[in-house]
């Protein structure tokens, strides 16, 4: 099978694995008759993306960033930044460890 | 000892499981318990599972094993049922809606997309196109950056306007891809990304394979574009026929 998995040089690396894992956790089969083991849920990394973005430190980052861009008057708007050409860096790096268990919660099966 | 169970197949699937390692440390062999037309891969369930690292990819290797050699219905990390009697149970009992699932998932793949925006670009993107964010800008600048309370009041403004950005941009990239899909399914949107979606389609893809490709081409400088596939139908096996 062709896998197109990008950044990862194909394969299932660690990080390939940690980008799908909402799906390996939160969705597949459920079958009402069985159990599922407690776990943690994605839903605690996803919350915890959402407090991220609506922070103060967030507000401040973007003020920053935007300082840094010299975007005067006279280069004018565009439905796509044509001219920009620096790449972009790498995003935040904000990636939890997954060496060992990931999150736990506290509490039974859901 | 409760059984693992990793997801169910046609009773006719290759079920390439020899040396495959399943669950836990200990890493238990897997087994096939047949009902029918159908089969189900399971394993032991090892003593205290957790969503360790190990265990989730070891979840994940088995169904993307039994995916490329054939249909399977993967199940959510971490089902136990009682014994492989209950398992077999299951089958039966529910005989005629996994029967149709496996059909309607036959030669069908999943394909994650996740969209990121390039922060730089998308910041020039947003100065460029409001004058009153560019004067804003300006004037922080000059005055070396401004106070705290300006930079956060700055900030936020950025925030709200990246917000409208990111739905916008989710829209459109979900649009380019649905007419070459057979299902389309919305995820959270895992760190920072703007689109988590996953879509259902036909092997071997072409047509999404070119949309993806003209959207990386079309929006390369704003938008990184994060596609993970094939993957086993996670996102559009349900018991729920609603859902289905």
């Amino acid at each position: 099978m062709t896998v197109m998995t990008q950044g990862s040089g194909g394969g299932r690396s660690s990080g390939s694995l940690y980008d799908v894992i909402e799906l390996i956790l939160d969705r597949g089969l459920v079958i009402d008759v069985f159990v599922r083991v407690a776990l943690l849920g994605i839903e605690v990394l996803t919350v915890d993306a959402r407090i991220v973005v609506a922070s103060v430190d967030t507000y401040l980052r973007f003020a920053e960033a935007a300082n840094r861009l010299d975007v005067t008057a006279s280069s004018t708007p565009t439905s796509l930044p044509d001219l920009v050409k620096e790449m972009a860096g790498e995003r935040d790096g904000k990636v939890p460890a997954l060496d060992g268990s990931v999150v736990e919660r506290k509490g039974g099966s859901r | 000892v409760t059984t693992y169970v990793y997801g169910f197949t046609h009773a006719s699937h290759r079920l390439p499981v020899d040396g495959l390692v399943g669950v836990g440390k200990t890493a238990a062999p897997l087994r096939i318990v047949r009902q029918h037309d159908l089969a189900a891969v399971v394993s032991d369930a090892p003593e205290g599972l957790r969503a360790k690292r190990r265990d989730l990819e070891a979840h994940a290797r088995v169904l993307e094993t039994l995916q490329a050699a054939g249909t399977v219905l993967p199940t959510r990390f971490g089902t136990l049922a009682p014994d492989d009697q209950a398992v077999r149970a299951e089958l039966a009992s529910r005989a005629t809606r996994y029967a149709e699932l496996l059909s309607r998932m036959d030669g069908m793949v999943e394909i994650n997309v996740k969209a990121v925006h390039r922060e730089d670009a998308v910041l020039r993107d947003l100065l460029r196109s409001n004058e009153g964010l560019r004067q804003m800008n300006q004037a922080l600048r000059a005055a070396g950056g401004g106070d705290r309370q300006a930079k956060v009041e700055f900030g936020e403004k950025i925030a709200a306007l990246l917000e409208v950005r990111r739905a916008a941009d989710g829209e459109r990239v979900v649009a380019a891809l649905r007419p070459h899909a057979s299902a389309v399914s919305i995820g959270p949107p895992v760190d920072g990304c703007f689109v988590n979606a996953s879509f259902l389609v036909a092997a071997p893809s072409e047509d999404f394979q070119a949309a993806l490709s003209r959207l990386r081409e079309e929006h390369a400088e704003l938008i990184d574009l994060r596609v993970y596939g094939p993957l086993p139908p996670y996102s559009f096996v349900s018991l729920d026929e609603a859902a289905g």
